[in-house]
């Protein structure tokens, strides 16, 4: 009996010692955990890493518009403290020994464990990204789930106003963000998982949410002198849009790439369109003109009633795509009053809707193919079928033939709701 | 024989099942997935059923070796149709190569835990840490083997697919084409090969004494084969589904990348620890009944009464040769490469070329009351 006591207390002596993890044991507080990490092209070396780590101090709720100091110079720079986060730049040969680089002057281990945006500036993704993606999907600590968006200008300018401006929490801040994609349907949501899938793959292209920095200014000033125009074609580039506020980092639209390089960029509408035909347009809203006073915009809530059919077939040897897309809308208002909800005008709306949409993603197709020659959609998906192996597909390289391809888009609309209104009353004595 | 028997211990279909299974299946985790789709492509889903037919088939030849035989297990069989000598050589050999097998599966263990989880932490101490465990499970016997597997089966299955479950928003089915991969010809030849993945199924025959006879023997083969099947075969499709061929055969452990690929919201994610939990149970479960058996078959050779006093200098051998290797690649390419791959040339042909010299020869069974069995 006291020889299998003592056993037993042995056997839990050393799986007690054993499991402490002497060796890989790291408390919280030994390391900072880089919620973002912005890659810029080097001038020294071949690549310019900036990091942005929470601080764990109270912030007050963010500083709005961040801070441009920039303490001390040479191979390290950088730091934003009044946004609860410290900001350190640092230039190397790869991003694995950036992250090591940190070590000379952070005091703790810098951790990509709890990373959340991959940020990569534009002129970096036009040279190509492949030598700096690679480690990243390899790295342990790098998750697959973070969200890569490519930014306008120098992704440590970027990063310098990258902060919280609703509660303290930068991460929550910039979780939510991303949430706006679906929100809004303005730009993608993509994962690190989903653009270097896409990067390697041969059904398609790959894209990112496109992002950058507003400085205000496109916000004209002054009186209005004369009547104010009715412009539906309101896609933005960021740093284009017309507002102002607390917030200067801003995403809008879409950055596309053909293989690892970036080659072209869709605005905020077109990424609405783009988004219907991947079938990750979630819901927005959107201004159709009302045809019988122009004057007037009849804003519906558009979302997919289910998945784009997509077929892909070959006619002579051509390339043919055909999309279906069938959506719901609801009536967010009747400006001009009309009393579209009676049940034979809803139908006209219907066909309105139906050709705005129609046209508007024909534009978008249109222009990827020509422009780009990039399948972002994914059409390659319903070529592979055709071949009985991956030698044939591989040879036939769909990306050389995407440019060629028919594409037919039919659209179908269904208004469901109206609001809360199921008929609207003239206004008196107008 | 009755005393190895009570020994050893006795269990039923389930926790045969549950054994072979856990053995066969713990693969998933590893590499395998990743090799498939390197070699098949986008059709590794079909290759392993490819497999799986293939083991089912040979799984019935090893039936009729043991229905040839009854009461006897397979070491008792080599003995009785290729005499003592070589009889015992053979067992010698299936010993070492479970110990190798056991070794290997460790290291591979040990390997991809450093990767994921533990990169500073010696491999040694890993190694020894695991062996511990095996050595505890291994001295309570075969029957505690049984039991083990029998509680954690289910838990193991289950865990697997909620990952496949939980990943699915990020599968697309058209990723599965091509339909036949790198071809047709490519997707049988290595489908035949890989049946090698399927082969501990022959452990049954080992531990045939210990069931309740042919039956369950039967049963239990052909069960967990089928289950087997299934579980590779929904996990290579899902993998190719998540990840395309071309990433797909990129990845260290498909499983895992697929757990960690998973993402709801802010709120549910990094659910990789359900992957851990599954992964390390099965690892230590499969090295446990790999590691018993080359003792087992190693003091039936030599008709040792008992395997514990055994257990000391088989964990040192274990040690040592889980330490050969001198990177992940030289297990993965060689010795992982040859057990998932070529291992099927000894494992099966062994009994199966025994099943025909006892046939061409007209060696059967004892005489028991006066019949033939």
């Amino acid at each position: 009996m006291v020889k299998r006591i003592s056993l037993l207390i042995i056997v839990c002596l050393f799986i007690g010692s054993v499991s402490t993890a002497c060796y890989d044991a790291v408390e919280v507080d030994d390391e900072v955990y880089a919620l973002v990490l912005g890659l810029d092209k080097g001038i020294t070396n071949k690549i310019r890493v900036t990091i942005q780590y929470p601080t764990y101090k109270n912030s007050g709720g963010g500083s709005g518009g961040g801070q441009d100091k920039k303490a001390g110079g040479g191979g390290m720079e950088g730091s934003n403290e009044a946004a609860g986060t410290n900001i350190h730049t640092i230039e190397a040969p790869s991003i694995l020994e950036a992250l090591d680089m940190y070590g000379m002057a952070v005091s703790r281990r810098v951790s990509l464990m709890h990373m959340k945006n991959l940020i990569l500036s534009e002129d970096l993704v036009k040279e190509g990204i492949q030598p700096f993606l690679a480690p990243l999907a390899r790295f342990r600590q790098a998750r697959r789930v973070v969200n890569i968006a490519v930014v306008k200008g120098p992704a440590q300018d970027y990063i310098q106003n990258n902060t919280s401006n609703i509660g303290e929490s930068l991460s929550k801040a910039m979780e939510l963000m991303s949430v706006q994609a679906d929100n809004t349907s303005f730009f993608p949501r993509v994962t690190f998982y989903n653009f270097y899938t896409a990067l390697l793959s041969t059904y398609e292209q790959g894209f990112t949410a496109y992002s950058g920095i507003n400085d205000f200014k496109q916000l004209p000033e002054g009186e209005q002198k004369t009547e104010s125009p009715l412009n539906l074609d309101n896609g933005y580039e960021p740093g284009r849009i017309p507002r102002s506020g607390v917030a200067k980092r801003e995403f809008a639209g879409t950055a596309v790439f053909k293989g690892d390089k970036m080659v072209g960029t869709l605005n905020s509408e077109e990424t609405r369109y783009f988004l219907m035909i991947t079938g990750k347009f979630k819901r927005g809203i959107i201004d159709i003109q009302d045809e019988e006073l122009p004057e007037y915009v009849i804003p519906m809530d558009f979302r997919l009633s289910r998945k784009p059919v997509i077929k892909g077939y070959f006619k002579k040897g051509r390339p043919v795509v055909s999309v279906s897309l069938e959506l719901e809308a609801d009536i967010g208002s009747i400006q001009s009053r009309i009393d579209y909800e009676d049940r034979n005008k809803i139908e006209k709306l219907n066909d309105d809707a139906e050709k705005y949409i129609q046209e508007r993603v024909t534009q978008v197709i249109g222009k990827v193919q020509n422009q780009y020659k990039s399948d972002i959609f994914g059409f390659g998906q319903q070529f592979a079928g055709y071949f009985s192996n991956i030698g044939e597909w591989e040879k036939f390289n769909w990306n050389s033939h995407f440019q060629e391809a028919g594409v037919n888009v039919k659209a179908n609309v269904n208004i469901r709701r109206t609001g809360l209104m199921w008929k609207s009353s003239r206004v008196t004595d107008k | 024989m009755t005393t190895i028997r009570n020994r050893e211990g006795a269990f039923g279909t389930y926790e045969a099942i549950c054994i072979t299974s856990t053995l066969m299946i713990t693969k998933i985790f590893y590499t395998s997935i990743s090799v498939i789709i390197d070699i098949e492509g986008t059709s590794g889903w079909i290759g392993t059923i490819v497999s799986c037919l293939t083991t089912l088939v040979m799984f019935s030849l090893i039936y009729m070796l043991m229905k040839r035989f009854p009461n006897k297990d397979i070491t008792q069989i080599f003995e009785a149709v290729l005499g003592r000598f070589s009889g015992k050589v053979l067992s010698l050999v299936f010993s070492a190569y479970l110990l190798f097998y056991a070794a290997s599966s460790l290291r591979e263990f040990v390997e991809m835990i450093k990767a994921y989880n533990l990169p500073y932490s010696p491999p040694s101490l890993l190694v020894f840490a695991f062996i511990a465990v095996c050595a505890i499970v291994a001295y309570y016997g075969l029957e505690g083997i049984a039991r083990i597997s029998g509680i954690f089966f289910i838990p193991v299955i289950v865990a697997l697919f909620v990952i496949l479950l939980l990943a699915s928003p990020n599968y697309n089915i058209n990723y599965m084409k091509p339909y036949l991969g790198y071809g047709l010809k490519e997707t049988v030849v290595t489908g035949l090969l890989r049946c090698s993945a399927y082969d501990e199924v022959v452990i049954l025959a080992f531990m045939i004494n210990s069931m309740h006879g042919l039956k369950t023997f039967k049963r239990a083969g052909y069960s967990s084969i089928i289950i087997t099947g299934i579980t590779f075969s929904s996990n290579l499709l899902c993998n190719v589904l998540a990840f395309t061929y071309t990433g797909g055969r990129e990845n260290l452990s498909g499983l895992f990348e697929l757990s960690r690929a998973i993402y709801f919201n802010r709120f549910v994610q990094r659910l990789e620890s359900i992957f851990l939990f599954a992964w390390v149970i099965s690892s230590l479960v499969s090295v446990a009944i790999a590691f018993y058996l080359s003792i087992n078959i190693y003091t039936k050779a030599f008709r040792i009464p008992g395997h514990r006093p055994l257990i000391f200098p088989f964990s040192f051998l274990l040690f040592m040769v889980a330490l050969i290797p001198k990177n992940m690649s030289e297990v993965v390419q060689l010795n992982i490469h040859f057990i998932r791959q070529y291992s099927c040339f000894f494992i099966y042909l062994v009994p199966v070329m025994i099943l025909f010299i006892a046939v061409i020869f007209r060696k059967r069974g004892d005489i028991v009351h006066g019949k033939k069995n």
